[in-house]
């Protein structure tokens, strides 16, 4: 067990040397770990829940809990023996084999825009700073010479998925757009009619000498250089290859239908070609879990009286399902984290309107490939889905485990534009369940 | 009174135990042990069947449920070392939060002694005073310690340290690290820093500084040109930041044209305002242009951005109502208190009452009072809708209760007041009385948002102006004192107090006057300095140097239309029409590229907004490319007048960058562009000036 | 208040103090045709002749708290329930002719709070701290079935018949049992916080028995349990704690944390009277055999009040 609010190491390193426990050890031992360890994973795919997803209707089902609790949905076995999941979760259940479930996430904010921070940096919020989500860390981490974007989200991302204080140039870049549109195409790739490559360099040219001339906004140390979002976005207008990368139009019909027509299945798609491209992180965003009524046409039917879910549920299933799949079959699935969560779960009891509302003291999560052992669950919530029973896993002990599966030290430090050092991870340690 | 003290102390027999006071002398134990803290026992739902008030802010209730909620299962008067209460924090027992308390420590000792003494609770004493020394504190160098102590006077006379039951917490600790055991800090890095002390109901922020630099520097220690400057030169002087040189005249027009109308300087301004040998130039021209159309068409485009001001499917009428009287209270140069009394207040039919249309903003009572504490006061109340805010002192009720000012209206195309209509609230499951947040309840019968309205903009209120003049000095220098700017709370510090304070008791004494404050900002030293240096480019909240902001969208494409002479079209929207006065919900592709929020989405920091697709945009996109090759631009025009290339680059540097060009840049240009009529010069102009509008010094208001 | 007029109201609160340090009665019954009063706290149990309530005399017990002292219906055996807090929960069986301990059992890892006979004598329904609830033997206080449903602590319990029987608590849920299958019949939701207690109506020639439940919402409900109906809802002005039915079953007589008892009507669940009991907390409440109530709770205090009954008494 652990405080409420958190590991504060120090804290804890107090408290062990007070009570004796062999609290020390277990904490250097996650240190030594990830300073050894080689990428497991090249690219990660976060399917980002926003809204924070039921946990009791997903991951964490609890048939025999009283009704108030146990909501509309039953459960189902899985591939995974010992696993069981929503029955709104079908093809999920047919690959939990390949899936890790941490039914023990934990965390003191139950503000959506605070709960996102946490969940998306692994750092506490803070007024002082604004911390880097991880797709900005990976992006800094990464950022050798490649066309295209090292971090991307689709359709775009929120501001917590920002780069904190770390240089613009890591921010997300949006697709915009929908997938799922058959023209489906990202804006402003290709060159306006009337300017042709030699324009192109041209422009590039002009432009640097510009800002290496005007004297007058040199505060900025790095005014020496080519705006590197400008340079960004010129290394990958003048690479067709990478361009391609965005053309879903080039998959067969057969795999776009196995990912399901909706936005989620065909961004998550996209998001599949991203990283067999080497981009090292893609955020899919999928918006609507903030579920506080309803739950039954929010998550199961989509619209009231639908004959076939098409549901906030159903559609991830689908899609959740196609990725780690897909990305298996290709040889992808070790060299790739898949995350799939939100910024909490949602209330035990259900509300007045047959939803749930905002529930951050414990809930649920799936990650695959990255060479995690697959069909495991990793903690549990207790009888009512209400606190962590066993194994509480804060958002920080997370971070730690991500950047660890993707080869990135925890323990080295980030610097703020004025210099100061910021650790990748603070307080967290490392999931030795995912880590095999 | 000593011997009254002997003679009870004889009708006891034994020695005088001080009684332990449970609001004073228990609470605190808690609180400082985290034990009430929202992540614990405090939180709204209770932790382990064992809820406390965040941070103890209701005693009473705490006193219920630590002694008498189930049947009094956590103190035991026969065995008290084997209460629930003390076995359960020093791990005794299991607990879910570990060891809390020592179990030898002085928290447990107290407890232990409050329950031996039958675990009462008397109406003893409350806290009339909480002090903490130093409350500003100059170090030296990195990792000095400060000792901090804290003392409290109560009602009953007596005076203590509680230094051991005050929690510190530092709002940075990469800056600042507090050993709460010994009440020590420690200060790791330079700057103005804050450590907020919380004993009882007591917010207070202490500011601990440590210089950027051993030796003096301040390169010219003239007292600046307004009482602005006293603060801002006085902190500088105090961290030992350099500050950066008075901004040239080109870099002032510019900048404090776009601060003020949201566009650049023309050319003709600019050629005159450099010609201008006056000495109060400037200030002449922060005059013309505070009575300029243009001041009062941009600053209605901020004012409904802060309050929030939306469109309405298939009723224009409503939006344009109401942005035009926005405008006119702008016109007028009406106070800001009046303008935002009627907001409050105003019923009607939206679409010819223009402020009848802020109560249809949000779409419900809840959401109005959200909006009404943001917009007016700077405060966000969202957290106390749950519980009472933790770092503040919001209460369920003062949220509920403002909600329930605004219970009964009806917020369709006419506004107006329902007999009925009320919000739940929460905690007690019962129609929330209306009430004045953390100031006074209201009588449901009456309508309270006219109570309201008083307390809101009477000059005692403690938030109304300051919040205003701190969204005004944000508006013109790039960062709030307070950032952000609607979260002003006890635990926010302003960077400069005394400044904010000033500033906002100004804007009050010279009637809530927008320009006023505006003028008074533009005119200080602080406004008017020059860019960045070498010595204070780390420096981003002391105002040694200008920060420089990226344009916002419709900024940017006012700013390129204005160039390159070539209006922008929106479907739907009147050619000519400038972006900041495009109603909001409307779909403006070009405005959308650059990164600009849809009315449905909160876009707080512009964390991937602009980036890489607005890069991609004005690369590729037809915003600028469109604009530049089309015959009727201004580049057109002038290539067809025949104008030379050094006429060229001049011009567009002016109507640019709001300067002539460099020796340098015109010894760069001059050879770049082809002497010679022809499409490949045309093509080269294009990209010339593709370029400057791509720069960073076009793009950014600095 | 001056300073010292202050300091002075402390010392003279110590005094008070000193003299209030007994732990608060938190379980009183009387014995069956008998006019003796059986009082629980952290002092342990004590004997209270009637109506005088002055002391009769002690029983053994080693339970730190008492939570329920309950008579079996023959009158013969006396169950203490209670335990230590957040460690176990224990009842004891004590035989009320030779007044010696004839049992002990520890149950869950929470105090009990609750225990009482089934009709009949032979089991006893148990209930306490984190959702625990189970159906014991009566001899060997072993569990037949445990009672799986709440999920927070289970303040009280009733029977309704032979084989159902009610349980209610933190989690502000009342649940119908059927205590031959352990398995639960129906839920009957309507207190929006915690329920502090559940009790049957007495039987009478009506052909229902009602059932009334008060909760910290403040509030007391009266039911239909079998249809799980609720009929009535009177709002209190003091948070409950406990309550007792009148002998005729037409009022219940409701311990509140103001210290006042609080009668309603269960027929149009009018308020009819409150008054006074005590200073601080009351937590129990029983029928005297003449028709008042014993009310106890802080501080040891333990009083005699005269309570409202509809009709004549039929004693």
């Amino acid at each position: 067990m652990r405080r409420c609010d958190g590991v504060n190491r120090r804290a804890l390193l107090r408290a062990g040397a007070l009570a004796g426990w062999g609290l020390i050890p277990a904490l250097l031992r996650g240190r030594a770990m990830a300073g050894q360890s080689r990428p497991r994973a090249k690219s990660c795919i976060l399917l980002w829940l926003d809204g924070g997803p039921s946990h009791l209707e997903t991951f964490d089902v609890k048939p025999d809990a009283p009704r108030e609790v146990r909501g509309p949905f039953a459960s189902i076995a899985t591939a995974a023996p010992g696993l069981r999941v929503s029955e709104l979760l079908p093809a999920t259940a047919r690959i939990a084999d390949r899936i890790t479930v941490i039914r023990s996430m934990t965390s003191p904010l139950g503000e959506h825009g605070l709960a996102n921070e946490y969940l998306l940096t692994g750092y506490k919020p803070s007024p002082a700073l604004t911390y880097p989500s991880y797709g900005a860390v990976l992006s800094n981490d990464r950022a050798a010479a490649h066309e295209l974007p090292a971090n991307i989200a689709i359709p775009s991302a929120s501001a917590p998925m920002g780069a904190g204080f770390l240089n613009a140039r890591h921010r997300p870049f949006n697709t915009g757009g929908d997938p799922a549109d058959a023209d489906f195409r990202v804006e402003d790739l290709d060159f306006y009619p009337g300017v042709d490559g030699e324009r192109m360099d041209r422009r590039r040219e002009f432009v640097a000498q510009l800002d290496r001339l005007q004297a007058r906004v040199e505060s900025q140390a790095s005014s020496a250089d080519l705006d590197p979002v400008l340079e960004q976005a010129y290394q990958l207008v003048t690479s067709p290859s990478a361009k391609r990368a965005f053309h879903l139009q080039e998959e067969t019909e057969a795999v776009r239908a196995q990912y399901g027509p909706r936005t989620l299945g065909q961004s998550c798609l996209l998001a599949r070609r991203l990283v067999e491209r080497g981009v090292p992180f893609v955020t899919v965003f999928n918006p609507g879990w903030d579920t506080h009524d309803n739950l039954v046409v929010r998550l199961k039917e989509g619209y009231a009286g639908a004959r076939v879910g098409v549901g906030l549920i159903p559609t991830f299933d689908q899609a959740f399902a196609a990725l780690v799949t897909d990305l298996d079959e290709r040889g992808l699935l070790d060299e790739t984290l898949v995350i799939a969560m939100g910024e909490f779960g949602r209330t035990p009891k259900l509300n007045s309107g047959g939803g749930r509302d905002h529930w951050p003291r414990v809930f649920s999560m799936a990650l695959a490939g990255a060479g995690i052992p697959g069909g495991q669950v990793v903690g549990a919530s207790d009888r009512t889905g209400e606190s962590p029973a066993e194994r509480p896993i804060t958002p920080a002990d997370l971070a730690r485990t991500i950047y660890v599966l993707l080869g990135i030290d925890p323990d080295s430090e980030l610097h703020t534009p004025d210099g100061r050092p910021v650790r990748i991870n603070q307080g967290g340690e490392a999931i030795q369940e995912l880590l095999g | 009174m000593n011997a009254l003290a002997l003679l009870l102390s004889m009708a006891i027999g034994a020695p005088p135990e001080r009684a332990v006071d449970f609001d004073t002398e228990i609470i605190p134990v808690f609180t400082k042990a985290g034990c009430n803290a929202g992540a614990c026992h405090g939180a709204a739902a209770g932790r382990g069947d064992f809820r406390l008030s965040l941070f103890g802010a209701d005693p009473a209730t705490d006193y219920a449920t630590i002694v008498q909620e189930f049947e009094g299962r956590r103190i035991n008067y026969v065995r008290p070392e084997a209460s629930l209460l003390i076995a359960k924090p020093t791990g005794q027992l299991s607990h879910g939060g570990e060891m809390a308390l020592e179990p030898d420590g002085a928290g447990a000792e107290r407890i232990l002694q409050w329950i031996r003494q039958g675990a009462p609770r008397y109406d003893a004493r409350h806290l009339v005073e909480f002090h903490v020394e130093p409350t500003t504190v100059r170090v030296a160098a990195v990792g000095a310690e400060v000792a901090l102590r804290a003392e409290a006077t109560f009602s009953d006379g007596s005076h203590e340290n509680v230094t051991d039951w005050t929690v510190f917490t530092s709002n940075d600790p990469g800056s600042v690290e507090m050993d709460a055991k010994s009440a020590q800090a420690r200060l790791l890095r330079p700057g103005k820093h804050v450590i907020i002390a919380r004993y009882l109901e007591c917010i207070v922020p202490l500011s601990l500084t440590l210089p950027y630099q051993d030796v003096e520097s301040l390169v010219h220690a003239d007292p600046g040109s307004n009482w602005i400057d006293e603060d801002v030169l006085r902190l500088l002087k105090e961290l030992r930041i350099t500050p950066s040189p008075r901004v040239d005249d080109a870099g002032f027009l510019r900048r404090v044209t776009l601060d003020l109308t949201g566009r650049l300087p023309e050319v003709e301004t600019v050629r005159a305002f450099l010609a201008d040998a006056a000495p109060e130039k400037r200030m002449v021209a922060v005059d013309r242009l505070l009575e300029s159309d243009a001041f009062v068409e941009y600053w209605t485009f901020r004012l409904c951005g802060w309050l929030g001001a939306r469109t309405f499917p298939n009723e224009p009428e409503a939006y344009t109502t109401y942005r035009a009287w926005i405008a006119e209270q702008l016109r007028a140069d009406a106070s800001w208190n009046d303008t935002a009394r009627q907001l409050v207040l105003a019923v009607g039919d939206s679409h010819t009452v223009g402020p009848a249309n802020f109560a249809r903003t949000a779409g419900d009572a809840r959401g109005q009072a959200e909006l009404v504490s943001r917009a007016f006061l700077g405060v966000r109340l969202q957290c106390a809708n749950c519980h009472r805010h933790p770092l503040d002192q919001w209460t369920q009720d003062d949220y509920h209760g403002l909600a329930g000012i605004f219970a009964r209206l009806d917020r369709g195309q006419i506004v107006r007041i329902q007999a009925r209509g009320a919000v739940t609230n929460p905690r007690t499951a019962e129609p929330a009385r209306p009430r004045i947040p953390g100031f006074a309840d209201l009588d449901p019968q009456s309508d309270g948002r006219v109570a309201f309205a008083d307390w809101m903009t009477a000059p005692e209120n403690p938030y109304f102006a300051r919040a205003m003049a701190n969204r005004l000095w944000a508006a013109m220098f790039g960062r709030g004192l307070i950032e952000p700017v609607d979260d002003l709370r006890a635990t926010n510090p302003a960077t400069h107090p005394e400044l904010l304070s000033r500033l906002a008791s100004d804007f009050a004494a010279h009637g809530y006057r927008l320009r006023h404050t505006l003028r008074l900002l533009a005119l200080s030293d602080a406004y008017q300095r020059g860019a960045a240096t070498e010595k204070n480019a780390f420096d981003d909240r002391y105002y040694s140097h200008a920060l420089a902001r990226p344009l916002e969208p419709e900024l940017l494409v006012d700013a390129i239309v204005d160039v390159t002479g070539v209006p922008e079209r929106t479907p739907g929207i009147p050619p000519g029409t400038r972006s900041i006065a495009i109603p909001p919900g409307t779909t403006a592709p070009s405005l959308t590229a650059l990164g600009k929020c849809s009315q449905q989405e909160v876009c707080g920091s512009n964390a991937s907004g602009g980036g890489l697709p607005a890069r991609l945009h004005l690369l590729n996109g037809r915003l600028l490319n469109a604009k530049l090759a089309g015959d009727d631009g201004a580049l057109h025009e002038r290539i067809r007048a025949g104008a030379s290339n050094e006429a060229i680059i001049e011009e567009f540097y002016v109507r640019a960058c709001g300067r002539l060009p460099s020796v340098a840049e015109r010894e760069y240009w001059m050879p770049a562009l082809p002497v010679n009529h022809s499409a490949e010069r045309t093509a080269v102009c294009e990209d010339f000036v593709w370029s400057l509008l791509s720069s960073r010094e076009f793009t950014t208001n600095h | 208040m001056t300073a010292p007029q202050h300091i002075a109201a402390l010392f003279l609160a110590i005094c008070a103090a000193a003299a209030r340090a007994e732990p608060p009665i938190t379980a009183i019954a009387f014995a069956p045709n008998e006019n003796i009063l059986v009082v629980g706290s952290q002092q342990g149990l004590e004997l209270r002749a009637w109506p005088s309530l002055e002391r009769a005399g002690a029983l053994p017990t080693e339970l730190a708290n008492v939570h329920d002292v309950a008579f079996s219906p023959d009158g013969a055996m006396l169950a203490v329930a209670g335990g230590a807090p957040s460690e176990s929960g224990e009842i004891e069986l004590i035989d009320w002719s030779t007044r010696v301990r004839i049992g002990r059992a520890v149950l869950g890892e929470d105090v009990l709070y609750a225990a009482r006979w089934r009709p009949g004598g032979s089991e006893l329904l148990v209930t306490g701290g984190q959702g625990y609830a189970a159906i014991i033997n009566a001899d060997t206080l072993k569990p037949r079935c445990e009672l799986l449903g709440h999920t927070r602590a289970v303040l009280s319990a009733a029977w309704l018949s032979q084989d159902t029987a009610l349980t209610a608590g933190v989690d502000s849920t009342i649940l119908l049992w059927n205590t031959v299958t352990a398995a639960t019949q129906r839920s009957l939701n309507q207190h929006t916080d915690a329920v502090q207690a559940i009790i049957v109506q007495p039987p009478s020639d009506a052909m229902q028995r009602l059932l009334a439940t008060i909760g910290a919402d403040r509030t007391v409900r009266f039911w239909q349990p079998n249809i799980g109906r609720m009929v009535r809802l009177a709002r209190l002005d003091s948070r409950p704690t406990a309550a007792v039915w009148s002998a005729n079953g037409e009022v219940i007589h409701i311990a509140c944390w103001d210290g006042r008892v609080r009668s309603v009507r269960a027929e149009d669940a009018e308020l009819l009277r409150e008054a006074k009991a005590i200073d601080g907390v009351a937590y129990a409440i029983a029928m005297a055999p003449d028709g008042d109530v014993v009310v106890a709770g802080s501080a040891g205090q333990l009083t005699r009040l005269r309570v409202p009954n509809t009709h004549s008494n039929p004693n």
